[in-house]
């Protein structure tokens, strides 16, 4: 019962925070800075100002929960996986309102989606992966999954403009920098032809064959990486070479896929100790990774070393990095997100939701704004 | 309070109201015309009936009464479907009785009926572990029968119904689609196919008259024996009213009435309020319409409750129970001898001498003079014409105990929260160890419950290093009853996790000659089942 009063006490105090907040405008400056956003099971998103560590805006979303976050890349629109996985949602970050929707199902066709949001790099066009049954009178037929791309000017009621067959398991989709190709990540990482879907290329995860080592599994949920366009993300295999026993038997390694140069590169740097959840790629010096889950991790991805590792207070899904690589966020999970030095590993502030939600396994973007 | 499966929770109930209005409705022909009727009028709109009069899915799959009754909440939370009680346990009913298992098809699976807690299943298949087993007990499926289609569909619902399976540990390591539609389709379809021959002859069964008084034996982890009657009363539609009259070892009374339904011939199903807490039972009748046996369990807390066996007192002599079942040597005792028409001498063997007797509704009461030399090991009890093989073991010294569950899990719950907190009872059993005095060998001779000091402790020492000890929760002492901490994140502990807990459960026992004997268990504490079904 005691922790309950104390919650309590907490969540009266950062109602005064949210008051305070509602007055205020976002603040305006001349030079693009980095703004937090993410999302928590009370159907609302938050947009911090890591630097003040202040919230500076709290939205209610059409639609509910969000998983998927995927801002616009002036900022000014964010658009949602949500809706139990079966919409999108878009709005507008000034004022909250919505200005995209679009249901990822049709007739008897239901559809659902779970990470794969994308946002083509002139933020015209939103891709979706989406899982998709035909629901007849008597039994589910499970269909080809496909991805659906939508104008983000067909606004509240739009359709798909196109939709491709894409592999089954697929998770996750990123497009390069250039926007010319979609990485789909899935058993393996399919690169396709964003306009037709057309496969040009696969590079094997599941189909691959490193020597010694069984194919990874990797952690493919949060898609925040615009501080390094590398997207990153856990890895974990076993050594097909030595028995279970051996303390080298497993491995974990961190999968980075360069946005800008097509690079794709699996480097295991420890035995397998510690789960980690998602990662970062340090903007500054991108020799660093940065991991999170119930510890907050530095790995230098070059040396495949783990540099320093410090416990947190509690679990955090969620992380990413400052432009200048000299802080890490750590959100998701719960309803707070601590913030860390790079160089030391220590904690150095912290930043909570005011209605208390949790953020669960929401994505948390940095936002570049004017 | 809440349960997960909400719309389901009533369904006992609905099956009584349904017995209840239906009760002037004596033939079996009138039962079948209304169980059509009601599938026609709630379900025909999407399975309508073809030319042959078969409902499309619903002809094509056998299920246990949970089943089918887990089959109808499905249709009602996923598509809306408004099914009023009584239809409902209608619908259930007559899919129990016509497209039933046999009872030599549901035996295997027990004690998933039963909720028996901390029960471990030995996985046919590995790879059926993989791709079931991972979130599914093996009754889940092993209490169905469908032939190849018929599973894939039920493939495809499960894909339908929740897309990110295929990302899953144990799914995204693998095309778990194409496995899932071919491999594991034809497995299952092999193992548990729609046709079967003990269907065949089974079907059509009819349950037999119950009515009249039936002896009761039991036990209850953390309590003890008990024995009594059972007074069943009714039967139109299979409805049956009960009325218990039960006393514990250590002296309680417990007098309830209760209200069952049978389905497909054997499957007794009923609901029972004790001491003020709402229980279920689930037991299977006997072919010769006999005896009764199962368990009893909270319908909340199901890992509470107790085993149970009952004979119909017809005249045919029979013998269920002696209890306590071990005697020591040396002592007096007085034992209940539970069953039907126990009349005439009463035995144990040499040894043990009968010095009193005195009938009983549910049998014999009698005391019994255990020689300080009378050999150890298990004795036949017989009343006149019945006998129980084993019924009674004569010990001078315990050799050995364990803890039952040996491996059991408890759930943190209530503290705000929607879901109540799930306990683990333990007990420890005595054993001899036989005619050649080694431990854990075949000859080993069960003893029973025997009276225990209990404690807890950490597993080992990551457990020590997060204080699980502390934080998991407490077990009573005297009762061996683990009562989980409360759900939530522990602002206390590291982690601000839950109050989760990797424990051993500890007894302490004197071995009869004041000698400490130990055993221990393996306790998991971990969070709330959110989605909860009859069949796990």
């Amino acid at each position: 019962m005691a922790f309950q009063f104390k919650t309590l006490a907490r969540r009266m105090a950062l109602a005064g925070t949210v008051a305070a907040v509602a007055l205020g405008a976002l603040a305006s400056t001349a030079s693009a800075k980095d703004y937090l956003l993410t999302g928590s099971h009370s159907g609302k998103l938050f947009l911090f100002d890591p630097a003040k560590r202040t919230l500076v805006r709290e939205i209610s979303l059409p639609g509910g929960t969000p998983l998927g976050v995927q801002p616009s890349s002036d900022g000014k629109i964010v658009y949602v996986m949500n809706d139990k996985l079966g919409a999108l949602n878009g709005v507008e970050l000034d004022t909250g309102k919505p200005v995209f929707h679009a249901s990822l199902s049709d007739g008897d066709v239901r559809g659902k989606g779970f990470v794969g949001l994308a946002l083509s790099r002139d933020d015209k066009e939103l891709y979706a992966v989406v899982y998709r049954t035909r629901l007849h009178k008597t039994e589910y037929e499970v269909l080809q999954p496909e991805i659906q791309v939508f104008s983000v000017a067909d606004g509240l009621n739009a359709k798909p403009v196109r939709t491709f067959p894409v592999a089954r398991q697929t998770a996750q989709i990123h497009f390069s920098t250039d926007g010319s190709k979609l990485y789909a990540i899935g058993a393996n990482v399919d690169i396709l032809d964003p306009k037709t879907g057309a496969k040009q290329d696969s590079f094997p995860l599941r189909d691959g064959n490193r020597p010694n080592l069984s194919a990874p599994d990797m952690l493919a949920i949060w898609s925040q990486h615009s501080q390094t366009n590398v997207w990153t993300a856990p890895i974990f295999s076993a050594r097909t070479d030595l028995p279970q026993t051996d303390p080298a038997a497993f491995q974990t390694g961190i999968m980075q896929l360069d946005l800008a140069s097509g690079q794709m590169r699996m480097d295991e740097f420890e035995n397998t100790s510690h789960v980690i959840f998602s990662s970062t790629l340090n903007p500054a010096n991108r020799d660093e990774v940065y991991t999170v889950y119930t510890q907050l991790s530095k790995v230098n991805i070059r040396d495949k070393t783990l540099v320093k590792r410090v416990e947190l207070d509690h679990t955090y899904y969620a992380i990413n990095i400052s432009a200048d690589g000299k802080e890490v966020y750590v959100g998701g999970t719960m309803d707070d997100i601590a913030v860390y030095d790079t160089a030391t590993l220590s904690k150095i502030g912290s930043m909570s939701l005011p209605d208390g939600s949790d953020m669960a396994a929401s994505w948390m973007q940095i936002v570049k704004r004017d | 309070m809440k349960r997960t499966v909400s719309v389901t929770a009533s369904w006992m109930v609905g099956a009584a109201l349904l017995a209840g209005a239906s009760a002037s409705a004596s033939a079996a022909g009138a039962a079948e015309t209304s169980g059509v009727k009601m599938i026609e009028e709630n379900c025909g709109s999407c399975h309508t009936p073809d030319s042959s009069g078969k409902f499309p899915r619903i002809s094509d799959i056998r299920k246990s009464p949970e089943g089918w009754d887990m089959s109808v909440s499905r249709m009602q939370r996923w598509h809306g479907v408004t099914v009023s009680a009584e239809a409902r346990a209608a619908i259930v009913k007559y899919l129990s009785d016509t497209q039933g298992l046999a009872p030599s098809e549901s035996e295997p699976f027990r004690y998933a009926l039963e909720q028996q807690p901390g029960a471990m299943e030995n996985l046919p298949d590995p790879e059926m572990v993989q791709m079931c087993g991972r979130c599914h007990s093996t009754a889940r499926p092993g209490l169905q029968r469908r032939d190849a289609a018929e599973w894939k569909r039920l493939i495809n619902t499960h894909v339908g119904q929740w897309p990110t399976l295929e990302f899953q540990l144990l799914s995204r390591d693998r095309d778990w689609w194409t496995i899932a539609t071919t491999t594991t389709t034809d497995t299952l379809a092999k193992m548990w196919g729609f046709k079967s021959k003990a269907w065949d002859s089974w079907k059509g069964h009819k349950t037999p008259d119950l009515k009249g008084t039936w002896a009761v034996a039991g036990h209850q982890p953390g309590k003890g024996d008990y024995s009594g009657t059972m007074t069943v009363s009714g039967g139109a539609g299979d409805r049956f009213d009960v009325r218990y009259d039960l006393s514990y070892a250590d002296g309680s009374v417990l007098k309830a009435d209760g209200a069952s339904v049978v389905y497909t011939g054997y499957e007794w199903r009923g609901t029972v309020t004790l001491n003020g807490v709402e229980n279920r039972e689930v037991m299977t009748l006997s072919a010769d319409g006999k005896t009764l046996s199962g368990r009893w369990f909270g319908s909340v807390n199901d890992e509470l409750g107790a085993d149970v066996t009952a004979v119909k007192t017809d005249g045919k002599p029979t013998l269920i129970a002696a209890q306590p079942m071990a005697l020591k040597a040396g002592e007096r005792a007085m034992v209940s001898l539970v069953g039907d028409s126990l009349k005439g001498a009463v035995s144990f063997g040499p040894g043990v001498t009968v010095i009193d007797s005195e009938s009983k509704p549910w049998g014999l009461s009698v005391v019994v003079e255990v020689a300080a030399r009378a050999a150890e090991g298990p004795r036949e009890v017989s009343v006149g014409g019945a006998s129980l093989s084993k019924g009674a073991v004569v010990y001078d010294a315990v050799d050995r105990v364990t803890v039952e569950p040996p491996m059991m899990i408890a759930r943190v719950g209530d503290g705000g929260g929607p879901l109540p907190r799930h306990y683990a009872q333990f007990e420890a059993i005595g054993y001899l160890n036989g005619k050649d005095g080694k431990p854990g060998t075949a000859d080993d001779i069960r003893l029973g419950a025997l009276p225990a000091s209990w404690s807890h402790d950490n597993f080992d020492e990551a457990a020590k290093e997060l204080e699980d000890a502390k934080f998991a929760g407490s077990i009573d002492s005297k009762t061996g009853l683990f009562t989980p901490g409360e759900a939530g994140p522990n602002p206390l502990r590291a982690y601000k996790t839950n109050n989760v807990g990797n424990l051993k459960v500890v007894a302490q026992v004197d071995n009869g000659q004041g000698k400490p004997l130990s055993a221990e268990s393996h306790l998991i504490v971990t969070v709330q089942r959110w989605v909860d079904g009859w069949i796990r």
